[in-house]
């Protein structure tokens, strides 16, 4: 079959550009393995903005000030008032005074990853 | 205990022996004259080494070739140590400094590399350690140590700074380390971090990079896209050698230019996402405070800054001829000049610049200088190649407060007394 030179231009073109996309997936170089959904999971404990990727509660206020005590005390003080690690509590409308104090409830942008790490760990794990 | 012939060679490796245990004998008594007969000679301290005696270390063979198996600086070097702060209330996240003011050139030798951590120093088995790649990828991945290092590797040279260094109150400390020893600056060698994310493949509305460490904090970061497909890079070593566990160890990232704890260490997951995480360290820490409550999230970049290590606090310096040496840098690009003026800021002079000048790197700076004896302040001011000029204290200060805590990048002036005795300028009204 004979194919006009307009046609042989367009088909090579087009091979070209097979080639290329080609070219493109060849930066690839085929290093590692996939990483499974269990391994994820297990992994990612990121919290987005809104809290949406956050896992199901359960608990109570009770089984909180247990697991406080029991976990987080001895560093953040009995009340969350601080140690040898930061305060937790308080501070409330000291942001733009020469002592402003930032914690969970002072920053409204303070919902922590840590806290959902803890979370984790304690808080809702059972029993 | 076998008997064995006593050989020409063996016979001299047990006078070395013998040497050596004499030396080390001599150093263990400070010094002071060993008093067995017929050992004299090798300690006859404290002898004078200077002309026109021959050193006594002319007089026999030196230690033996290889006796140290990972060397170590000279022991008369012994005070040229991390400068770690007393009496914290913890030291698991704590900060501990380069001592500055005792090194030249631009590279940070690795056992002096400023330490800032969040959950102390985990010692990672490299063999078992992961890095993952997930969120917003084609192909989310699972890469051991070895398999990073099968990537296209780059070797680059680059500062690392902790980002309140100093904090806008801590600027009364009295050596350049005290002031800013928060960094440190090396040859790293990695891989491109987008090579990594293109074997993933970015999904469409991937902007942000969440960085994870494998330390007891699990710190995380986010970075945004541009960078990470522009210069960033996971690296596994540094000045030649495997990373330090101090440094990351078996993986970090390295983000050029932004705030150190950016640059995360341990790193065990990258997280491709549409959104930065606003973890902790992007939240309640590593925002800076401004007088009127709010406050500045994500700002990355380390701005032009430097300062005079040579002369600094509490160095003594002579009438005369004294060269003036210190540290330049930019999380935006190559220092283009650094000024210096030796009288209170009245007027400038203009550097000397060492090369290689390198983006995001120390550059050295140099400027002779004849000392009249006269008290007076000196300080350097750098400039960057975007034009930015380092600020005073007080010019920055008008601005963020002194509550702003982080990116403090203001010019360090040092006092010269009439004695010679070099203070830091600024002095804490009480």
């Amino acid at each position: 079959m004979r194919m006009s030179r307009r046609a042989k231009l367009v088909a090579v073109a087009g091979v070209a550009l097979l080639a290329s996309a080609a070219g493109a997936a060849e930066t690839r170089y085929g290093i590692g393995r996939p990483a499974t959904n269990a391994e994820i999971a297990a992994w990612n404990l990121d919290v987005d903005r809104d809290g949406k990727a956050l896992p199901a509660g359960s608990g109570s206020v009770e089984r909180g000030r247990v697991v406080f005590n029991e976990q987080c005390a001895a560093c953040h003080g009995e009340k969350g008032e601080g140690g040898i690690g930061d305060r937790l509590v308080g501070g409330q409308g000291t942001l733009n005074t020469p002592k402003p104090i930032k914690t969970v409830g002072s920053l409204r942008l303070c919902r922590t990853r840590h806290v959902r790490r803890l979370a984790d760990h304690s808080i809702f794990s059972p029993g | 205990m076998g008997k064995k012939p006593t050989t020409p060679s063996n016979k001299i490796a047990n006078l070395h022996t013998r040497r050596r245990f004499l030396q080390s004998g001599s150093a263990a008594f400070g010094g002071a004259a060993v008093v067995t007969a017929g050992l004299a000679q090798a300690s006859d301290a404290p002898a004078d080494n200077t002309p026109p005696n021959v050193p006594q270390w002319m007089k026999t063979p030196g230690a033996d070739t290889g006796s140290q198996p990972y060397g170590l600086p000279s022991r008369f070097e012994k005070n040229v140590i991390r400068n770690i702060p007393k009496n914290l209330k913890q030291y698991t996240s704590a900060a501990v400094r380069t001592p500055l003011q005792d090194l030249d050139g631009i590279i940070t030798p690795n056992g002096l590399f400023y330490e800032r951590h969040h959950g102390g120093v985990p010692d990672i088995d490299p063999a078992q350690h992961r890095l993952m790649i997930h969120g917003l990828v084609e192909r989310p991945l699972m890469l051991t140590v070895d398999d990073v290092r099968r990537f296209p590797s780059q070797s680059r040279i680059h500062f690392l700074e902790c980002s309140g260094n100093p904090t806008y109150t801590a600027i009364y400390g009295k050596t350049a380390s005290d002031l800013v020893g928060l960094l440190s600056c090396g040859e790293w060698t990695g891989v491109a971090l987008k090579d990594l994310l293109n074997e993933a493949g970015l999904k469409r509305g991937a902007k942000w990079v969440v960085a994870e460490g494998a330390d007891a904090a699990a710190l995380t970061r986010s970075i945004p896209l541009e960078k990470c497909l522009d210069d960033a890079m996971i690296v596994y070593s540094q000045n030649g050698e495997r990373l330090r566990p101090q440094q990351g160890y078996p993986l970090r990232v390295l983000v050029p230019g932004f705030e150190g704890n950016m640059n995360v260490k341990w790193v065990r997951r990258l997280h491709v996402t549409a959104e930065p995480i606003y973890s902790r360290e992007e939240t309640s820490k590593y925002t800076d405070s401004m007088p009127d409550g709010t406050a500045r999230q994500f700002t990355f970049y380390m701005e032009a800054k430097s300062i005079i290590l040579r002369p600094s606090g509490t160095h003594k310096i002579e009438k005369g001829y004294n060269e003036i040496t210190g540290v330049a840098w930019s999380g935006h690009g190559k220092i283009k000049r650094v000024d210096i003026s030796v009288d209170d800021g009245k007027s400038w002079k203009t550097a000397n610049l060492q090369e290689p000048i390198l983006t995001r790197a120390l550059t050295r700076f140099r400027l002779p200088w004849h000392w009249d004896g006269q008290p007076t302040v000196i300080m350097s001011r750098a400039v960057d190649e975007t034009g930015y000029v380092q600020p005073s204290f007080e010019d920055l200060a008008k601005i963020r407060g002194v509550n702003h805590f982080y990116h403090n990048n203001a010019m360090q002036p040092w006092q010269i007394a009439a004695t010679g005795e070099v203070t830091n300028a600024h002095v804490k009204k009480s």
